[in-house]
């Protein structure tokens, strides 16, 4: 009778010490383990051309040699990113609540900023080049650019979006406008705010990229361009893992950051 | 003079170019102290009565007045209920309950002692740092009746706070607000579907009818007070029950007079 069970609680079936591990997050890391090795393990055994497909373990013993190199690319990729990230936010959620404040802008500009935020905005990257040059500060604006659009939408539906039945119990206990957003709009607005932040993070990272490719000497974007140029593949995936370590850690960062904030929510 | 007064109101809301006639003559004097409920079915207008009482709506026509004075905006000497128990999500038992002094920029230091006797008498000292979605619907509609009390008001307005709970439990809670208002002898109008509940709550029971939404009948509950749910045994009880919901059919029949609805 146990093993003819169907449904998505008894899926896993067997041994209790077979069933714990499937649920444990050993068993997403095997499969992982297990897709480098197949990867090892075709290159070996294909010969393919270091050129087009390096082993991992030699891109694992390439960053480890290189990790100076590496660490110091890193560091203008990502505080260019986080720096024009921060400015998303901040002036992100500013309009946000200018564009919930009043019924007039909101009208004018939130189609506007919902239209804006569809087009895929790395296309302007040359034309932030013409605009500001060829440093730091074009590709800040780039990554403010890309990741902005995100940081208003959301936390507007966010502001706008608060329970009527809560509205009507403030009014009822004779709440002001001004209460009424500090303690209904803006609580409400934070999950919308902590949403908005992992979108825009994962494009200010490719926002960062793109411009590193467009312009740069430094940089993990640059690496990779450069790395390109020299045919050394292994240097190049060197600087993807990098970049998406990065990445990573940056979303769980938000992701720990979300849960701190949004407490009511767990 | 009545505590709550109603003369010869009606509302009109626009709805679709259309002016809709909501509620049209309705005289109601609520004595202090008293516990009135409005019994009708959906769409008569009981809402918004309550919410023309609270200086939610305005009147369209005639005067609501509160101790005598016109109502233009929402007061402190009232303290409401509603449907669902609207707490907010990231605050505590004790900081929902606080929430209308802090609106009105009271100390709220002050009021803790009040908030956890409150807490105390509906039996929930222990939740007070809880969350509200940590808490039963039951425990939710209890800490909703502790902040609609936080300020002491004279007045208690309920907005059908407990259809949204379980049948024990709104049996339950019913005793607990019964033996809350005998305490402390606010004036309640209490807005409910349950006819049960209206007879075995109130002094009197105000039937509202249809079309447009209006007074039908008032029906005095003269059964002794404390109740219990002995009294569901009592003839004059079930017999009160049955005229409540004749008199509730006879609503839904429209009213003659001109009626846009």
């Amino acid at each position: 009778m146990s093993g003819l069970k169907v449904g998505a609680f008894d899926t896993v079936v067997g041994a209790p010490l077979w069933r714990s591990f499937i649920l444990s997050p050993l068993w997403p890391a095997t499969v992982f383990a297990a897709l480098l090795l197949a990867w090892e393990f075709y290159v070996r055994v294909s010969g393919v051309l270091p050129v087009i497909l390096p082993a991992p373990s030699d891109v694992a013993a390439y960053m480890w040699e290189q990790r100076v190199q590496l660490l110091e690319n890193a560091w203008p990729t990502l505080y260019q990113c986080l720096l024009g990230f921060a400015l998303a936010v901040v002036v992100g959620v500013l309009i946000a609540v200018l564009l919930t404040q009043s019924t007039v802008i909101r009208r004018g500009f939130y189609p506007l900023v919902v239209g804006i935020a569809l087009i895929p905005k790395v296309s302007v990257a040359p034309l932030f080049t013409l605009w500001f040059g060829t440093g730091a500060v074009s590709r800040v604006s780039l990554v403010f650019f890309v990741s902005f659009f995100p940081m208003v939408v959301s936390p507007a539906s966010g502001l706008m979006s608060v329970d009527p039945s809560l509205l009507k119990m403030a009014r009822a206990f004779g709440a002001t406008q001004r209460q009424i957003f500090w303690t209904l709009r803006v609580p409400t607005a934070l999950p919308y705010i902590v949403d908005g932040m992992k979108v825009a993070m994962s494009l200010a990272v490719i926002g960062i990229i793109v411009a590193e490719f467009v312009t740069s000497d430094q940089g993990l974007g640059y690496l990779i361009v450069f790395a390109t140029g020299l045919l050394n593949t292994v240097m190049m995936l060197a600087a993807i893992v990098t970049l998406s370590i990065i990445g990573l850690v940056l979303y769980f960062a938000i992701e720990f950051l979300g849960k701190a904030i949004v407490y009511w929510e767990r | 003079m009545p505590q709550i007064e109603l003369i010869n109101v009606e509302k009109r809301f626009a709805a679709g170019g259309r002016s809709v006639l909501a509620l049209s003559g309705v005289n109601l004097a609520v004595e202090q102290s008293s516990f009135v409920s409005l019994c009708g079915p959906s769409g008569c207008g009981k809402s918004t009565l309550l919410h023309m009482v609270l200086g939610l709506q305005a009147a369209t026509e005639g005067e609501v007045r509160v101790e005598g004075q016109k109502v233009v905006s929402p007061s402190n000497r009232i303290g409401t209920v509603f449907q669902d128990a609207s707490l907010l999500p990231w605050r505590s038992v004790l900081s929902n309950i606080l929430y209308p002094i802090e609106l009105r920029k009271l100390p709220v230091r002050q009021f803790r002692d009040r908030a956890m006797e409150l807490l105390d008498v509906t039996g929930l000292s222990k939740f007070a740092d809880h969350y509200p979605a940590q808490l039963s619907g039951g425990m939710r509609q209890r800490v909703a009746i502790c902040r609609a009390l936080i300020g002491d008001p004279d007045i208690l307005l309920m907005d059908e706070p407990f259809s949204a709970l379980d049948a024990l439990t709104r049996d339950e809670i019913s005793v607990e607000l019964q033996d809350i208002w005998s305490k402390r002898r606010k004036t309640v109008l209490f807005v409910t579907h349950s006819i049960r509940e209206a007879v075995f709550l109130s002094d009197r029971v105000v039937v509202m009818g249809l079309a447009p939404g209006r007074l039908v009948e008032e029906f005095d509950i003269d059964i002794g007070r404390p109740r219990t749910f002995a009294v569901e045994t009592h003839p004059r009880f079930n017999d009160l029950i049955h005229n409540i919901r004749e008199s509730i059919s006879k609503g839904r029949i429209p009213a003659p007079a001109e009626t846009v609805e």
